[in-house]
């Protein structure tokens, strides 16, 4: 209880703060700023789930603000709509247009969507002056119920600026409530580990484009809800309105702090005083530069912003670590514990597998079987085509020729979030460890694949969804417990030795349950004593009856955990047996010293 | 006489990873020295290192008795150090000839002159003789290795690094690889030469060095370490 | 009518390539793109204007002076909001901001110096020729002329020169050309300055056409960045036919169709492109290294 209310409590007191706002006898022109405030801290808020979780920049929100505006205004001057009903109505269309223009993202993202939104801009603007019959054009759009006008009528009652300061003010604390409850859950870890490294979420089992996708189109919808609350309370629209709203909106999540809970706050307070205080020192027609510099280097000089200095660094966890203890340590049997029969189908099986880039053949006709249970080993000299092989397997490269089978069903060509929910999970040659986020947490994005809700419902205050974080939580901890790894749960894990990343990356592996693990090259770059702390841990992964595939340098190591050793060269294999006929084979030994062929 | 090349105590660090911990050997002039060692030991960041492609995190780096641990790499390429990069690197949108003259980049910048020399080096190397005007790109993997050796060439080295020259190639280019290189050497060139195959390193070398988990374990002449059984071990364990 | 469009067409789409060209040679070197090349475009008229104004000097040595002061802003644009987001963390896209953030500047510098007045700025020609049914603007065929001059020195210079040929090598692969004794840094300085160059002489060209203001660039930026993406980003060839097919799509609907939608084909294309064919026209697919 105590921890609730420290918690919750400085919002609780901003909270009372906003209520009494309007009584406190102020001047009225106080309620304005408010109202202003209100509408700004939804656009912060949509634009910082944009940014700050799934780091896609639009520097065109104020296309999807003035679409907003436009069609409730619209829809309440031309079609008589109560505004109860154009203000949903706004949202869904803003909706509708955010998810066609996000189309593209399902193929591109980074700076074509940066580009794409200030097209859409323009042409918003342009089609606002040019289509006087619908917008008015340039003349504007008159008569908009608001309370500047007096015609603001909700459910029959007429509201003063004092009402409506309430009616914004509930929207923006039921934003601010939707996208802590969005970002706080299994969404908000796969949008930040989107954004550290598409590749690697994608092999966590996350859909990069749908997720990325998503948040545009919530993110284009809360602006848009800004944006009809902007329209009820002036009254009168035009493009000129809409002039710098862009890059301000950028500005204000930036400023006030990406994924803080109080960023959005304080940056829409900033941006509601920084034009009274430009006016008073006579620099009112400064604002777009001051805009300018801000977002020209606030990025370098105060990359966390504002938030950052009051706050501590914002959770992605619902649920508090302590709270859900670690048990079961000794057996691991809530994560990996498999029993495997006789007859089972092969876990993995490739069928004349053959790959071309351009004109080189990398890969020919390669067949691999891997037994449930066993530990399979991939060696062969750098260059043979291991690693082409493991992104067969892992489904980032489609084969030219042959199949692929995972657990008995076809798997060629299907993506590697697929594969991965079916339970084929992997580790990369090069550390994919996400940047930013505790050991807890990046342990935690690799549970992705149990959470079986659709992402919308993260929101929705539903027991089962607590169940599930609180399972994730627990099999996350005990795993970091069987490696070894609790003390660092709550260190940023790219502060941790390289090492210990390895075996984080294990950690987060295993924690989503897989029937088949992918290692590739897990022990490069491990010293001595690393890498005997991660043989012990695959020794014991295996008693628990994991099947593995690995690819690894390291040898001694390899041949000394590995059942059976498959060996790749110039694309073929050209071995399969035990480790101890892998040391006697004359051709493995010549692959590797070069012996018989040199010296012939 | 002080050796062409001397390496003291020299260390790399990528981020958190020791890649080379005080390495210290030295390459005599005229002489071919190679590198081995299994996948991961080292190799590459210590020609690397010594091209001044990667910083040294401690160390020393002497070419002819110079000091140029902190000089950039442009600088010691016109000092005389030339590398042919693992994996060949070659530019593939380019034809071979100009990969050719931007290997004297630091020489010169006159096109018709370069454009000669490069002719001069195509002669040189049978396998690409007649692909002047090709993309390096559609080059088969021997013939951009034989590319990568003329190209590091043109600045006219006097110390010539070698990394990996027979990664991902048939035994039968490797053959033809290693004749090139030994017709260098037979020239006088010196070389560095990074080999994961230690038999084809001997067969050219005289001096050899054995990375293992970025340290130097063994050095000696060839005809000591090939024999040595901690060389095996290097490679497959115990 | 058809032919006059298509000489249009084919003027501002060769504006459009150069601007494109300009966002390749930063794809290049740097990975990036500079979101205010539309506003280096402006500089470099409003900057000519200037000069010849309040320092009374010949409008050839005001256009010179300017493309310098330009060029140097692209030095101080790489310095100031590129070096440091890259340092920071290689991957990430902080540019987009910060170049934009630096566009915001330079256009709101340029009202407070120039205010948000149009300014006329000389023709090269005057007069019309008449070309079989239509009536052309000397002016249009001097700037079409200039365009061609420009697309082929830059093919002579990033082909032909052994400069242009280290432009590509850094561009291929940055450790390889370091390897030869490219300074990859200077080859990236140089890529600023003709991203900056190229976009200054593209506003000097229009700048006769649609007079010279301060907010002269934005569209520019998004249909330059059109053309470069329609032909596939980094590719010059690429650069050219897309900025030709934006230029002439756009007279053609806007001749025929609708004025006020010629605007609109650079952002459509943009969107169709990026569905259909994200590495463009004459792009090469790349796949992600793992």
């Amino acid at each position: 209880m105590a921890k609730a209310v420290r918690r919750y409590l400085p919002f609780l007191l901003v909270a009372l703060a906003l209520m009494l706002l309007p009584w406190l006898g102020l001047n009225p022109f106080y309620t304005h700023l408010g109202i202003n405030l209100g509408i700004y801290v939804i656009l912060a808020i949509s634009m910082d789930l944009l940014v700050g979780f799934s780091g896609q920049t639009s520097l065109g929100h104020a296309a999807f603000y003035a679409l907003g505006a436009y069609a409730s205004g619209l829809l309440a001057v031309r079609l008589g709509f109560p505004v109860w009903l154009s203000i949903p109505c706004a949202a869904v269309i803003g909706a509708v247009i955010t998810g066609l223009l996000g189309m593209p993202l399902m193929r591109v993202s980074g700076f074509y969507l940066a580009m794409l939104t200030i097209a859409f801009d323009l042409l918003t603007m342009t089609l606002i002056d040019q289509w006087p019959a619908l917008t008015g054009g340039v003349n504007g759009l008159y008569n908009i119920p608001s309370p500047t006008m007096g015609n603001f009528l909700m459910f029959g009652a007429r509201l003063s600026h004092r009402g409506y300061y309430y009616v914004v003010w509930i929207l923006a604390a039921l934003a601010f409530i939707f996208q802590r409850r969005f970002v706080n859950s299994w969404v908000g870890r796969a949008l930040v580990a989107i954004e550290g490294s598409p590749l690697a979420a994608s092999a966590m089992g996350i859909n990069v484009a749908r997720y990325r996708w998503m948040t545009f189109v919530l993110s284009g919808t809360l602006a848009a809800i800004a944006g009809s609350l902007f329209g009820h309370n002036v009254g009168y629209l035009n493009s000129e309105a809409f002039h710098g709203v862009s890059n301000m909106v950028l500005a204000m999540a930036l400023v006030g702090g990406l994924r803080y809970p109080a960023g959005p706050f304080i940056g829409a307070l900033i941006f509601v005083l920084v034009p009274q205080w430009l006016n008073q020192w006579g620099l009112g027609d400064k604002q777009g530069l001051v805009y300018g510099l801000i977002l020209l280097l606030s990025l370098v000089v105060l990359p966390k912003g504002l938030a950052s200095f009051i706050s501590k660094r914002p959770q992605l966890l619902r649920l508090d670590p302590a709270d859900v203890p670690a048990d079961g340590v000794e057996n691991l049997e809530r994560v990996v514990s498999y029993q495997h029969g006789e007859d089972e189908p092969p876990v993995l099986k490739l069928e004349k597998v053959s790959i071309h880039f351009g004109g080189n053949v990398a890969l020919q006709d390669v067949d691999l079987e891997v037994r449930p249970g066993e530990t399979h080993a991939l060696i062969g000299p750098n260059g043979a085509g291991k690693t082409t092989l493991i992104n067969i397997i892992s489904g980032i490269y489609t084969p030219t020729s042959g199949e692929t089978y995972f657990n008995g069903e076809r798997t060629t060509g299907l993506p590697p979030h697929v594969l991965t929910q079916r339970g084929m999970v992997r580790t990369f040659q090069n550390l994919q460890i996400f940047p930013g986020l505790t050991v807890l947490e990046n342990v935690m994005i690799g549970a992705h694949p149990t959470f079986r809700h659709a992402a919308l419902t993260s929101v929705l205050p539903l027991k089962a969804l607590n169940e599930e974080e609180r399972e994730a939580m627990a099999a996350a901890r005990e795993v970091l417990a069987f490696l070894g790894l609790s003390e660092y749960e709550n260190t940023i894990a790219t502060e941790l030795p390289y090492g210990t990343q390895k075996m984080v990356e294990l950690a987060r592996a295993i924690v989503a349950k897989p029937k088949l693990l992918l290692l590739d090259e897990p022990a490069a770059g491990l010293h001595k004593e690393e890498l005997d702390r991660f043989e012990e841990g695959i020794r014991k992964l295996q008693q628990r009856g994991l099947t593995i595939l690995i690819i690894e340098h390291h040898l001694d190591l390899v041949l000394r955990l590995a059942d059976r050793v498959t060996v790749l060269n110039y694309g073929k294999r050209i071995f399969l047996g035990s480790p101890d006929e892998a040391r006697a084979d004359e051709q493995v030994k010549e692959v590797y010293i070069g012996g018989a062929a040199a010296t012939a | 006489m002080a050796p062409l090349l001397q390496l003291e105590n020299v260390s790399v660090k990528y981020g958190a990873i020791e890649a080379l911990r005080e390495v210290s050997f030295s390459v005599e002039e005229g002489s071919i020295t190679c590198l081995i060692g299994a996948n991961g030991a080292g190799k590459s960041t210590t020609v690397n290192a010594i091209a001044g492609l990667v910083p040294t995190a401690s160390g020393r780096i002497l070419f002819q008795g110079e000091d140029i641990t902190k000089l950039p790499a442009s600088r010691r390429i016109a000092m005389g150090i030339s590398i042919a990069l693992e994996g060949r690197k070659i530019f593939g949108d380019q034809t071979v000839i100009d990969n050719l003259m931007l290997g004297a980049y630091t020489r010169s910048k006159n096109l018709s002159k370069l454009r000669r020399e490069a002719e001069e080096m195509l002669a040189r190397f049978p396998l690409i003789a007649d692909r002047g005007q090709q993309l390096a790109g559609t080059l088969s993997g021997g013939q951009q290795q034989a590319l990568a050796i003329a190209r590091a060439l043109m600045s006219r080295p006097k110390l010539l690094l070698l990394d990996e020259p027979s990664l991902g190639l048939a035994p039968i280019l490797i053959q033809e690889i290693y004749q090139i290189i030994q017709d260098l050497a037979d020239q006088g060139t010196t070389i560095l030469l990074v080999e994961q195959f230690a038999a084809y390193a001997f067969m050219v070398s005289q001096n050899a060095c054995v990375l293992e988990h970025g340290q130097l374990t063994l050095a000696g002449p060839v005809a000591e370490v090939r024999d040595d059984p901690r060389l095996a071990r290097a490679y497959l364990g115990k | 009518m058809l032919l006059l469009f298509l000489i249009l067409g084919i003027t501002w789409g060769g504006i459009y390539a150069l601007v494109g060209l300009g966002f390749n040679t930063t794809f290049w070197t740097l990975r990036i793109l500079n979101f205010a090349q539309g506003e280096y475009l402006m500089a470099a008229v409003l900057l000519s204007i200037g000069f010849n104004r309040w320092v009374n000097l010949p409008w050839p040595i005001a256009i010179v002076l300017a493309l310098a002061v330009t060029a140097a802003l692209g030095l101080v644009l790489e310095r100031v909001a590129i070096r440091p987001v890259l340092q920071h963390d290689p991957r990430s896209h902080s540019w987009v901001v910060t170049t934009l953030g630096a566009g915001i500047v330079l256009q709101n510098l340029a009202v407070l110096l120039f205010g948000t007045s149009e300014y006329p700025f000389p023709k090269l020609m005057e007069g019309v020729v008449q070309l079989l049914d239509a009536r052309v603007e000397k002016q249009l065929l001097a700037v079409f002329a200039i365009t061609v001059v420009l697309v082929v020195l830059f093919d002579i210079f990033v082909n032909r020169t052994l400069m242009g040929k280290a432009i590509k090598a850094v561009a291929f692969d940055r450790m390889a050309a370091e390897a030869q004794g490219i300074n990859s840094r200077g080859i990236v300085m140089l890529s600023m300055i003709l991203m900056a160059l190229l976009a200054g002489i593209a506003g000097l060209l229009i700048a006769p056409m649609v007079s010279a203001h301060p907010y002269m660039g934005t569209l520019m930026t998004v249909k330059g960045f059109s053309a470069a993406v329609l032909g596939g980003l980094g590719s010059p060839v690429g650069a050219i036919v897309g900025g030709l097919v934006v230029g002439i799509a756009e007279q053609l609907v806007g001749g025929y169709i609708n004025p006020g939608l010629k605007d609109a084909i650079g952002l459509i294309f943009l969107f169709v492109i990026l569905i259909a064919r994200p590495q463009g026209l004459f792009g090469k697919k790349v796949a992600e290294r793992v």
